[in-house]
């Protein structure tokens, strides 16, 4: 008596214990036992939990004698083995248990969701096909010291261990020849490389599930997958001739009649170029004409408005190219907004051709804005009032609007504004035409914006 | 009688002055009601334990004989229930309620003897006194105490009596413990008189297994362990036998003349930069002379040599020369091993001494080898006839064909946990969930013999360096010497107050080292069987080992992500390595003990400095050092450290202020010492380091370099003899992308049939 005493003020000191005594009072009642006494419960319930921490410190043991940090069923099927008691079946198989909560009374319940299933059709169902067998490969992880980029290992920049996007394992490293350097599931393409390139069978596979993928047009989370292996895989460089190759072929097949493919195509070449341990330099002319190709085609894909998507996501990659490679390739950019500019500056061009110009030059930056765009755009104000009221038009001007802004920042802001509103509206007017300068002063208003415009 | 027992118990006792109590008792006695008097005394006692503050000045009448009838055996039975119940008690509190047994014992005896109760005293002595082997030479005083003169004159007995035994305890030990303690009267009594308890917040990891020199008398002395680590050892390579010697220098020369001759054939009168086998050989004898505390060959009988040992010699010398010398600035080259379709079943892998084959244990009960070479593995043919071998062409043919890609070992009945080779690679031996060890052929794959001997889990086993000899370490809380030639231990090494989790062979056979879930390491003498080194400082179960080729440095790693370098001549901590993330599965140093490798489950293998020390000084014990790393992290402000004291204080006092409201609990937990504040700031600041290898910028400056694998967790670090590190580890993955490698090895598969299909085509055509 003295000692349950003892025991249960010490329990009421220890409130937050793992099991109250009601859950032992209730498995009492279960098994019909119903007038369990306060004390008694409380004991039991100390008893329990304290056999329940000892099993899991076995429980533990095994898992970390077994190199897991993962508690499975059957590490503790095994502490219950050692300290004899019968093991719970049922528990081992499932790789991952989903526990489901249910409140009752104010309660919560755990249980884990277990499917039923009909014992007949278990054993009239075929057997399950065997595992595969464990197998090993190797690869150098460290070179005196030096991590070698090899698909093997993770890419150097997410180091210290803590990779956690999901990524591809390419598994063996046995190097098979392929004649002609051929890539099996593009048969349409003819490669004839002056060089005979050496493919692995592993790398062709991962093209072939890359191209396979972002053709298909379900399936986001492989998607997601794949545009972040191509990001980050190291590994990735004999493959680009491929992809640039594949890109530019299917934009070329799908710009007129499926933007999905184009966009996911466009989404496939920011993966490609955000890669930094690919070098797409030598591939930018094969590639270029196709994304222009996205900005400034007439007509994208079959539904009405999709294309402007397109046209935006484009006119950003080419952006993040100039950006990237113009340093290396001096030519790049001039080229770029040549084409831009003629067609922006072409009265014949539809207006969809100039929304993408315009996404385009907003992308490339001020510099291009202040040359190219501002001074054409009093021209280019009366190309729009011919096609007045018409939602493309409107677009245009309101991507217009929008990207001017961008110039702030190119005027000295401590230089005050020594003209009136009237000359300042005049001069704007002067500047890009009367159907912007309304436009400008009434959704951006900002004085700096203004004068940056008109100094330019 | 019921109910006036109740009475301490009562959350709010009536205070009864002790004034008053002798009061009655005097007017008792004079009265001659004895047997009331006898009662009251009883019951007299038992209330004053419920007494927060129970004061004696004088300390001959601390024991009074006739101060409760206690039966004689009652003192050895509640020592031993307490023992058995803290022995029983989880591993997180186990290395804190230990230490309350060692003053316990004392005073028992003490008390025994002041008693007069000689023959119970000593039989108690005997049987408990290999509990408390680092307090060793305190025994060795108290053994000689027989008379209850010798407590009063004995300095050691008065000092135990006069002042508090402190203990360092967190509030859920200290629960544990008042509650073992609440059937046992005489164990609290003990308790309440003798034993300061301080409070300590819980830690990440738990447990005291930082440091035993915070337990003990306050201003005094306790430097048992640290005598205890005096013991001498004997570090030193085990000397080569002289004929063995002669014929390994006898075969060198050969080869070295092979090879004077090859190099002049060969490279016309040019000579090449040509390092003698011999001279290497001679090198390496010589730097062996060196040392001092060589044992005694004799004390490790080993079987004689064979041909098959100086052939291997010749090959470890032959490796010596082409060996890459690795510091830090020529850090290794690693070749990673990875497993794929393992779905987490794979335990343990094990890399031969000459990296020719690969063993993986695995929890389906089986053991599996590769050969490491992309070889076959041909194993003997079943019915082979030995009188028919007479060549090695004869062993040839006997030898299956073509062989297999890898041979399934089968007889175990539960996960297999531990592997080793042996260093001729002639046998491995494995260890198994099913208590057993096994010993295998590499000649025949199969098993040779079964060794049956502990009762629960084996968890590691490991090789001696000359072979012959293997250990296998437990949860039955042992570690075990056997030989292949007996089927029973030759050695049990007890002494762990929890699992032997790892253990491995110090490189001159002499010695093994254990790690265990008590936190601490041990290292013992294989031929006498004892303890001589226990080294603690580890936060949490020893998860690996590793012992430099020199064989004066330990490296271990726990599951407290951390990695100690240890001296094993002193037995004094080295430094600490943080930087993992996860459980250190492996360690290993390179040939010439300048790097180590650890692999670990967060996917890393890292590479560390062994020569280089922290800036500060290294002489502290343990917690010193601790204290100087959480400077040299952040340096501290002193009002910072002041208000941390402040906080250490409030909390603890506010813990002691919600015992004091449980009258029924009455353990003393002082904290107006100042040793207490003194104590407790370091504590909490310790803490707060331990927590630290969480973030990642905690990673101490001898770290070289940190590789990390592809969701790998790291199951094996292993150098060969030419510095190469071998890297083994475990691919896992999620389920998606278990469906999609699934699904690729399907196409690859589905194309290879293709392509066969396309070939035996052709052929038909052909035909």
């Amino acid at each position: 008596m003295r000692i349950l005493k003892k025991v249960s003020s010490f329990l009421s000191r220890n409130m937050d214990r793992l099991f109250p005594k009601e859950t032992i009072k209730n498995t009492a009642e279960s098994i019909g036992i119903t007038n369990l006494k306060d004390n008694v419960a409380a004991t039991l319930a100390l008893d329990v939990e304290y056999r329940i921490h000892e099993i899991i410190q076995e429980a533990n043991k095994f898992m970390r004698h077994s190199k897991r940090t993962k508690l499975t069923g059957e590490d503790i099927n095994n502490a219950l083995h050692v300290r004899n008691v019968d093991p719970l079946y049922g528990f081992t198989l499932n790789d991952n248990s989903k526990f489901q909560r249910v409140t009752t009374n104010q309660h919560d319940l755990f249980y884990v969701d277990d499917d039923e299933y009909e014992f007949e059709n278990l054993i009239d169902s075929t057997m399950p096909k065997l595992p595969t067998e464990v197998t090993f490969t190797a690869h150098w992880l460290a070179v005196e010291g030096v991590q070698p980029a090899i698909p093997h290992n993770p890419p150097p920049l997410l180091s210290e261990g803590i990779v956690t996007e999901t990524r591809k394992k390419v598994p063996t490293n046995t190097i098979v020849q392929v004649p002609n350097g051929v890539v099996t599931g593009t048969p349409e393409i003819e490669v004839k490389p002056l060089v005979q390139h050496i493919l692995s069978k592993e790398l062709q596979l991962f093209y072939e599930k890359v191209i396979n993928t972002m053709q298909s047009e379900d399936d986001s989370r492989l998607r997601v997958s794949v545009l972040n292996s191509l990001e980050h895989d190291t590994g990735l460089a004999q493959l680009l001739p491929y992809f640039i190759r594949f890109i530019c072929e299917k934009i070329g097949q799908n710009i007129k009649k499926n933007s999905i493919i184009v966009n996911s195509m466009l989404n496939m070449t920011d993966s490609l170029i955000n890669n930094n341990s690919l070098f797409p330099e030598p591939y930018l002319h094969q590639l270029m004409p196709a994304i222009l190709t996205c900005v400034v085609r007439k007509k994208i894909g079959v539904d009405f408005d999709k294309h402007w998507e397109t046209r935006e996501l484009a006119a950003h990659i080419l952006a993040k190219i100039c950006d990237r490679f113009g340093a290396s390739y001096n030519t790049l950019q001039p080229r770029i907004t040549r084409t831009l500019l003629s067609a922006f500056t072409d009265p014949s061009k539809s207006l969809s051709t100039h929304y993408g110009c315009i996404v385009a030059m907003g992308a490339l930056g001020r510099e291009v804005i202040r040359s190219i765009l501002v001074p054409n755009l009093k021209t280019y104000s009366e190309i729009l009032s011919l096609h007045k009221n018409s939602p493309e038009a409107l677009r245009c001007y309101n991507a217009i609007v929008d990207i001017l802004p961008k110039l702030k920042e190119t005027i000295d802001p401590s230089v005050n504004n020594q003209m009136r509103d009237e000359d300042l509206r005049q001069k704007l007017v002067d500047k890009i035409g009367e159907y912007f300068a309304k436009g400008v002063m009434s959704q951006i208003g900002d004085e700096q914006v203004i004068m940056a415009i008109i100094n330019c | 009688m019921d109910s006036s027992s109740n009475q301490p118990v009562n959350p709010t006792p009536t205070p009864t002055p002790i004034v008053d109590e002798k009061a009655v008792m005097q007017y008792l006695s004079q009265m001659g009601f004895k047997q009331t008097e006898s009662m009251f005394r009883q019951e007299a006692s038992r209330s004053q334990l419920s007494n927060e503050h129970f004061h004696t000045s004088d300390v001959s009448t601390m024991y009074p004989s006739n101060y409760r009838l206690i039966k004689p055996e009652e003192y050895k039975q509640s020592y031993s229930n307490l023992r058995n119940m803290i022995e029983q008690s989880l591993d997180k509190f186990k290395g804190e309620l230990h230490s309350v047994l060692y003053p316990i014992f004392v005073h028992e005896y003490l008390e025994m003897i002041t008693k007069d109760l000689n023959e119970y005293a000593s039989d108690f002595f005997n049987t408990y006194q290999s509990d408390h082997i680092i307090h060793e030479k305190e025994l060795k005083t108290l053994r000689v105490i027989t008379h209850p003169h010798h407590v009063n004159e004995n300095e050691l007995a008065q000092k135990f009596r006069s002042k508090k035994f402190t203990v360092k305890m967190s509030q859920t030990s200290l629960d544990i413990l008042l509650d073992l303690l609440q059937s046992n009267s005489l164990l609290l009594r003990i308790v309440n008189q003798n034993i300061k308890i301080d409070k300590i917040e819980v830690r990440q990891g738990g447990g005291l297994g930082a440091s035993h020199t915070d337990i003990g008398f306050p201003g005094f002395d306790t430097e048992e362990l640290e005598e205890f680590n005096k013991q001498e050892v004997q570090l030193g390579p085990l000397p080569i036998e002289p004929s063995f010697r002669d014929e390994i220098e006898k075969k060198l020369s050969e080869e070295d003349r092979k090879m004077i001759e090859a190099a002049e054939s060969q490279a016309n009168g040019i000579s090449k930069p040509f390092t003698s086998l011999q001279q290497e050989f001679n090198e390496k004898i010589r730097r062996e002379q060196q040392n001092s505390d060589v044992p005694d060959r004799a004390s490790i009988p080993l079987p004689s040599y064979k041909g098959a040992d100086v052939h291997s010699q010749i090959e470890i010398i032959k490796d010596m020369t082409q060996r890459i010398e690795l510091g830090p600035s020529s850090l290794p080259s690693i070749c990673f091993y990875n497993f794929h379709n393992t779905h987490d079943s794979l335990n343990c892998i094990s890399i031969s001494e000459d990296s020719s084959l690969i063993a993986g244990g695995f929890s389906d009960s089986y053991v599996k080898i590769w050969s490491l070479k992309d070889e076959k593995l041909r194993g003997l043919k079943s019915q082979i006839k030995p009188s028919e071998i007479n060549s090695v062409y004869d062993l040839e043919n006997a030898r299956e064909n073509p062989g297999s890609d890898y041979k399934k070992l089968l007889g175990h009945s539960g996960p297999v946990f531990g592997l080793s080779f042996s260093p001729d690679n002639k046998y491995l031996v494995s260890c198994s969930a099913d208590s057993t060890a096994r010993l295998w052929s590499t000649d025949t794959y199969t098993n040779l013999v079964c060794f049956k001997g502990h009762n629960s889990p084996v968890w590691d086993v490991e090789f001696s360096p000359m072979g012959f000899y293997f250990v296998t370490a437990g949860h039955d809380r042992t570690a075990r010497i056997w030989s292949c030639d007996h089927i029973f231990p030759l050695r049990i090494f007890v002494g762990h107050m929890s699992d032997v989790d790892c253990v491995k062979f110090h490189p001159n056979t002499k010695y093994i080292v254990t790690g265990s879930s008590d936190k601490s390491i041990r290292m013992w003498d294989i031929q006498r069987g004892s303890c001589f080194r226990i080294l603690s400082g580890h936060t949490g179960s020893i998860c690996c080992l590793a012992i430099s080729s020199d064989g004066r440095l330990l490296a271990s790693g726990g599951d407290d992500e951390m990695i100690i370098l240890w001296d094993l001549g002193t037995g004094k901590l080295i430094k600490k390595m943080t930087g993992h993330t996860d459980f250190i599965n492996s360690l290993a140093f390179s040939k010439e003990d300048s790097l180590l490798v650890s692999g670990s489950a967060d996917n890393t293998v890292r590479i560390w400095d062994v020569k280089k020390s922290y800036s500060n000084d290294l002489l502290n014990d343990g917690w010193g050092k601790v204290q100087s790393l959480s400077i040299s992290n952040k340096p501290k402000t002193p009002t910072a450290t002041t208000a941390a004291t402040a906080t250490a204080i409030t909390a603890a006092t506010t813990t002691t202020t919600a015992t004091t409201n449980e009258a029924a609990t009455n353990v003393t937990t002082t904290l107006e010492n100042e040793n207490a504040n003194l104590v407790n700031p370091s504590m909490s600041s310790s803490s707060s380091t331990i927590k630290q290898p969480k973030s990642k910028s905690s990673a101490s400056s001898d770290l070289l370099k940190t590789l990390p694998t592809k969701k790998s967790p790291v199951y094996k670090i292993h150098f060969n003899g030419r510095n190469i590190c071998l890297a083994a580890g475990s691919f896992t993955s999620s389920e998606e992308e278990k469906l999609y490698y699934e699904q690729m090895i399907k196409q690859m598969n589905k194309q290879k049939e293709n392509k066969k299909q396309q070939d035996n085509d052709e052929e038909t055509e052909k035909s």
